[in-house]
């Protein structure tokens, strides 16, 4: 059953849920979604939410099976004022939903390469988004309506494989606090690496584009892990994304866990940022320490919004051979890491007790 | 029905699928090899589209046997069995197996649509650069993780062999004979109704192999216990229950075992405690005790289910790993 502040209602004759999600500066926007959509995955409930999407709990009535949603939570769809064409706002409606679509492709490529810790994409369907009929308000203060029903009715969702745990973020702040053993910290990261190692092999796409991914938002709360240990690496909508070496899509990264270059000067990053991010993730398991508890209040703007890993956190938790693979990691200089995940890999495989 | 390559498949919920080849076909079941096809949507003509070939997601669609073609009987037994696979077996050990991902009508006849497990056979794999020991011990732990999610949902596979699990290159292990598992009955008297030939050969127990051998699980026990002695060994013929080469396989096992203690003691040691105080040697002869009671013609004699077999093997203490996760597991809901 879904949650009870959910309201329903009805649009275009068929039943929906409205609820209020909270965004940043304690603001609130409205969400609206199908409360079966596409008819075929009646919505039950919210996993967890970041950077504009939304992943809901689903049950497909096909295979009676619970599935994940990814739904896009924030548009920007406010005009000026009325002289200010709709197809501005339309663009970036088209802007936002080829994000999803971007993400699905990249799980796609992960599947088809082999990869088992990513959720599968089950599905990719469409149907109303009642919050964009509108009416819409203008910065002047006047009201607006859609008139396409077609760019209503085309609300993309991302279906996915249920993932079974809990995310990594939660094992550590709840379960183990003072941090993971070694071996299960290893074996986590290695498969994390994997992904990674899979996701950095440019795509070479029958349309003769080149595209070059950096994941870029390593951290606990994008990895579920199963009770025996598996584990599975969400939410690719944060990518870095270059195209025949044109960089197309900053994408998103989260600081205390990105590496310091992410977000300077809107310059592409190299793959030593992920090898950062798998590191200060590492670190985080070893330790249970949050690396964004070490950010500093005041940073001045446009400072990096990395932070300093010291690896005198990680005497006595683990063999030294494992601090120098993340003391290389957290360099802060990108030249100094490993320069990518197979190479970490590599570095990695002795390490592994594989008990 | 026949799925032919380059068939195109619609559903009445908009899904799409491109056939592919055949890639197995058993008296009891097809496969063939399939491409979902996703759509996107255009904003220059307001016009949904089908994605680029290299969008689509490779499945695998499992389909009646060309017997059941003029068979209602065979055609609606097939169903059964399959939304049994589908609801049953995929959607509840989704951390071994492939996920269910569509379920197709089309007049007498179902598909079920599944992922694609990748990676190597764990034959392939056992002769791969990628295998070594520890790897070994620890992919034979992961089955019998497996088969105890399975068994306490009161399911059994009956049999199987290295042919029957992926491994993918994060070693992360995928039991691809899901066909097979069925009901299983605490008291033997039921046997699941799939006939013995389904079954492999020489990892299977001689109960497995019979018509009306009863199956439970310690006929997986069998099975696990050959596979881990070709983990741990690489001998490519299983050791028979019935004559003397089974106990040349448990010595040469036991050898396997005592080389991993040389190379990466901390492997072994992972199975004991400071408060068991037991020696490499004791945790040795553990594991040896263990597949040679799994490999025991005799299902009575062999351990009843993965907790007994645990026991016997960890002389009545579980390893620190698993006692970590457990505590993980009671955070879920104390199952």
């Amino acid at each position: 059953m879904p949650p009870d502040n959910w309201e329903t209602f009805d649009f275009q004759g068929r039943p929906f849920y409205r609820f209020e999600l909270h965004v940043r500066d304690e603001r609130t926007i409205p969400f609206n979604v199908a409360q079966q959509i596409a008819g075929r995955y009646d919505v039950l409930d919210v996993l967890a939410r970041g950077g504009g999407g939304l992943i809901l709990i689903a049950r497909d009535v096909k295979t009676s099976n619970a599935v994940l949603i990814k739904a896009l939570t924030e548009y920007r769809t406010t005009r000026h004022d009325l002289t200010q064409p709709v197809e501005d706002v339309v663009e970036s409606l088209r802007r936002t939903r080829h994000h999803l679509q971007t993400e699905r492709r990249i799980l796609v490529q992960l599947r088809n390469n082999g990869c088992e810790s990513v959720p599968h994409p089950n599905d990719y369907v469409f149907d109303s988004n009642p919050v964009l009929a509108g009416p819409q308000p203008t910065l002047s203060g006047e009201e607006w309506h859609f008139d396409e029903p077609e760019l209503i009715t085309s609300e993309p969702y991302l279906v996915m494989q249920h993932v079974a745990g809990m995310s990594l973020k939660d094992v550590l702040e709840n379960v183990y606090r003072h941090g993971l053993e070694e071996t299960v910290a290893l074996r986590i990261i290695d498969q994390v690496a994997h992904v990674i190692e899979l996701l950095e092999q440019p795509l070479q796409l029958t349309n003769g584009q080149t595209w070059d991914l950096i994941y870029q938002d390593l951290k606990p709360a994008n990895i579920m892990v199963d009770e025996f240990g598996h584990a599975t690496v969400l939410d690719f909508g944060g990518c870095q994304l270059s195209i025949d070496d044109t960089l197309v899509l900053h994408g998103q990264y989260s600081p205390g866990h990105c590496a310091p270059e992410c977000g300077q000067g809107g310059q592409a990053i190299s793959h030593a940022a992920d090898a950062y991010g798998l590191g200060s993730t590492l670190f985080n398991m070893l330790t249970g320490q949050d690396p964004r508890s070490l950010l500093p209040k005041n940073a001045p703007p446009g400072a990096p919004r990395a932070v300093h890993i010291g690896t005198a956190h990680l005497n006595g938790r683990c063999a030294t051979e494992v601090v120098g693979l993340i003391a290389k990691c957290v360099d802060w200089d990108p030249s100094a890491r490993y320069q990518s995940a197979s190479e970490f890999r590599a570095a990695l495989k002795p390490l592994l007790h594989w008990t | 029905m026949t799925l032919t390559p380059g068939q195109r498949i619609e559903t009445p919920n908009g899904s799409a699928y491109a056939v592919g080849e055949c890639v197995a076909e058993t008296p009891w079941y097809r496969l063939s090899a399939a491409k979902k096809i996703f759509s996107n949507y255009r904003y220059d003509d307001r016009q949904f589209y089908e994605a680029a070939d290299d969008e689509h997601i490779e499945v695998i669609i499992r389909h009646a046997p060309s017997a059941s073609t003029n068979n209602q009987s065979l055609r609606d037994q097939f169903s059964e069995r399959l939304w049994f696979e589908s609801s049953e077996v995929l959607a509840k050990h989704r951390s071994w197996m492939p996920e269910s991902i569509d379920w197709i009508d089309r007049g007498d006849d179902s598909l079920l649509v599944m992922s694609s497990p990748r990676g190597q056979t764990l034959r392939q794999w056992r002769n791969s650069d990628d295998c070594c020991l520890p790897l070994c011990l620890r992919i034979a732990g992961e089955i019998l993780s497996c088969l105890d999610s399975i068994h306490n949902h009161r399911q059994v596979i009956g049999g199987f062999g290295p042919d029957d699990f992926v491994i993918d290159a994060a070693s992360r292990i995928t039991l691809r004979a899901t066909d097979r598992v069925t009901s299983a009955d605490d008291t033997r008297n039921v046997r699941p109704p799939l006939p013995p030939e389904r079954y492999p050969r020489g990892f299977s127990a001689p109960e497995t192999l019979r018509a009306d051998g009863p199956l439970d699980s310690s006929s997986d026990l069998y099975s696990w216990g050959q596979i881990f002695q070709f983990l741990m060994t690489g001998d490519a013929e299983p050791v028979a229950a019935v004559d003397n080469k089974r106990d040349a396989g448990i010595d040469r096992l036991t050898e396997a075992l005592h080389e991993l203690a040389r190379a990466t003691p901390q492997t072994l040691r992972a199975f004991s405690s400071r408060k068991d105080r037991r020696t490499l040697d004791d945790i040795i002869t553990g594991w040896s005790l263990c597949v040679e009671r799994c490999l025991d013609a005799d299902p009575d004699r062999r351990p009843a289910n993965v907790a007994a077999l645990r026991r016997l093997a960890l002389n009545g203490g579980a390893g620190p790993l698993r006692q970590g996760w457990r505590r993980l597991t009671r955070l879920f809901g104390g199952k």
